[in-house]
């Protein structure tokens, strides 16, 4: 072979991940119907966040004491709380505070992961070191302890909790992306790619990126109902989002004090939030058999 | 095996000397002046300036960083961690006094959880892709979805609220652990049957259990002898890792059901900003699980004759 071959003739003979195979999971995902419980599931609540203002029967935070702890009828669906607010209503926007802020929590820490997982993965040495140690240690602790810590240095508050979150919740993706990062990185189209020229940001992006992406997918899908149940449980602790505000975990705080008096002030959100949390894993467990043949642990 | 132990001890050094950064930093990054702080607190009104100079200098907070660690360091080292802002007790003995009522829950929740969690694991590798598997697969799935203060909050309302059958929250007679035990003990158990499964999947496919059905001996025996016990490995590693998250304890659990123990302290000391007891729990915290990580690890040289082994091939 005497032929000059660049870097993007390379690429054009490097299998990329995704572009061909994906409408083939996405079918084959589409038969494990626990998977697809869980995708209808994530997307209904999801629409729910977004169309709130409009498919939102009353205004959520609108006080009617005279109505409270009304049963459910016509006009509030699921009944009112203990301020006669309609619990419908507030649930629905609830989806808004409580998805939005897990996503939100989701993408920094998948981004401070993802960086630092390829960062240890790639460059081995003392950085792989450094950033190894940390993760053990992070991952040594119990997993509310630090966000709490953190938590009690930033103040509550919605805000500082989810900072506190990211912060403490990253080792692990961290942890899975520099796995995946060493394995591919000794591969044959890796050492093709680098000896054909492409520059260690074009590797990352054009090569290791797209063949990491399946663990990738699923950790994210499994990670989100984690911080779901992690904003809530700080939210019910009094920590994070703080009433009047509607959030389901701030909401089942709530109705824990009316726990005997009106039941479903506490039945509604923790179920709410249980049903999201069983569509994430559903979802990513069925994810993970088509994307990540290799880690069927856990 | 004493070569191997020792070898395992000196890798916990780093972890160890990583944990006390991130102790002493948390309580450093904490906003405001600590000796304005601290003297605010033991006056309960805003400390006058030209006191907060001499407390400063009492409490060694006058000194660069360096030295207030290394000193900080020895001190925790024996058994000193501070005094709390709270109570204005040392905190050692504060988290020394909550241990054993943890105790109490983390162990019977972290025994209940493996008794469900490993036949459930068991039969449902057993019987895979068949009914019982598929029973056990949802529910694991669920366990491990079910928040644990939903949980707590809807066994209260049925057994002590609608059923009065146990006490709705304090620590009293053996009936008041029922629930928070049985709340404990789901989320581990969802989590350590599902990895029971795949771990004995695996055993089930490999070769040495090929060969002891070969020989004819009884499905039982093959299960029971040869399969379970080389599943059991990874999963005794998953068991002590969550075993040590129960015992630096469960804030959530023993806040919902007012249970005196270190989960109700540090979520105590978060609401207060007790920074020296968060301090000192987050050290605890880090020491409990590095250590009975070491325990299971140690363990595994009477389980598994390969640790042996392999630590001599490694050694030579």
């Amino acid at each position: 072979m005497t032929t000059v071959i660049t870097p993007t003739q390379v690429e054009a003979l490097v299998p990329e991940a995704g572009a061909g195979t994906r409408p083939r999971i996405l079918r084959r995902l589409l038969r494990d119907r626990a998977a697809v419980v869980g995708l209808v599931l994530v997307v209904a609540v999801v629409l729910v966040a977004l169309l709130a203002p409009w498919i939102s029967p009353h205004d959520p935070d609108a006080v009617d004491v005279a109505d409270k702890f009304a049963p459910r009828s016509s006009d509030h669906l699921l009944g009112t709380d203990h301020l006669g607010r309609d619990m419908l209503s507030r649930l629905i926007w609830g989806a808004r505070l409580s998805v939005g802020a897990t996503l939100l929590a989701t993408v920094g820490i998948g981004s401070i992961g993802l960086l630092l997982g390829m960062l240890a993965g790639w460059w081995g040495g003392f950085v792989d070191g450094l950033i190894s140690r940390i993760i053990d240690l992070m991952q040594a602790l119990p997993p509310l302890l630090l966000p709490l810590a953190i938590t009690a240095i930033l103040g509550t508050g919605l805000r500082n909790v989810l900072i506190a979150i990211v912060i403490s919740s990253w080792a692990n993706y961290a942890r899975i992306v520099r796995g995946a990062v060493l394995a591919e990185r000794s591969k044959p189209y890796v050492e093709a790619a680098r000896s054909s020229g492409c520059s260690t940001a074009r590797i990352f992006r054009r090569h290791l990126l797209p063949n990491i992406v399946g663990p990738v997918v699923v950790m994210t899908t499994l990670e989100l109902g984690i911080i779901l149940l992690a904003i809530s449980g700080l939210s019910f602790l009094g920590l994070g989002v703080q009433p009047p505000a509607a959030e389901w975990g701030a909401m089942l705080s709530e109705g824990r004090t009316y726990l005997s008096r009106a039941p479903a002030m506490m039945i509604y959100p923790g179920a709410v939030i249980f049903v999201m949390v069983l569509a994430f894993n559903l979802l990513g467990d069925g994810l993970r058999d088509f994307l990540d043949p290799r880690s069927r642990r856990s | 095996m004493s070569g191997y132990a020792l070898r395992r001890v000196v890798l916990m050094v780093p972890t160890l000397l990583g944990l006390s950064f991130l102790a002493f930093g948390l309580a450093n990054l904490a906003p405001g002046d600590p000796a304005y702080q601290y003297l605010t607190r033991v006056l309960n009104q805003p400390a006058p300036a030209a006191e907060v100079e001499r407390v400063r200098e009492e409490l060694g907070l006058d000194r660069p960083l360096v030295t207030q660690y290394v000193d900080w360091l020895g001190d925790a080292l024996r058994g000193d961690l501070g005094v709390s802002y709270a109570t204005r007790r040392p905190v050692a003995t504060e988290i020394g006094h909550r241990i054993p009522y943890t105790l109490q829950l983390a162990i019977p929740a972290a025994l209940l959880a493996l008794m469900i969690a490993v036949p459930a694991g068991v039969v449902s590798a057993l019987y895979r892709g068949r009914l019982p598997d598929h029973v056990m697969r949802v529910a694991s799935l669920a366990g491990a979805s079910l928040p644990s203060f939903w949980l707590a909050l809807l066994l209260i309302l049925f057994f002590a609220v609608h059923l009065s059958l146990v006490p709705v929250a304090g620590r009293g007679g053996i009936d008041s652990y029922f629930l928070p035990t049985v709340t404990l003990a789901l989320g581990p158990a969802a989590v350590l049957a599902r990895f029971t499964r795949s771990t004995m999947l695996e055993a089930l496919g490999d070769d040495y259990v090929r060969t002891a059905r070969a020989k004819g001996l009884p499905a039982r025996l093959v299960v029971a002898r040869h399969a379970l016990r080389n599943a059991l490995i990874p999963v005794a590693t998953d068991f002590g890792t969550r075993l040590a998250h129960l015992v630096a304890g469960a804030v959530i659990v023993e806040t919902i059901f007012v249970w005196p123990g270190l989960g109700k302290l540090t979520l105590d000391a978060v609401t207060e900003r007790d920074f020296p007891m968060i301090q000192g729990m987050v050290l605890f915290a880090g020491v409990t699980v590095a250590v009975i990580n070491l325990l299971v690890d140690l363990s595994y040289t009477l389980i598994d004759a390969r640790v042996r082994v392999g630590t001599k091939a490694v050694a030579a």
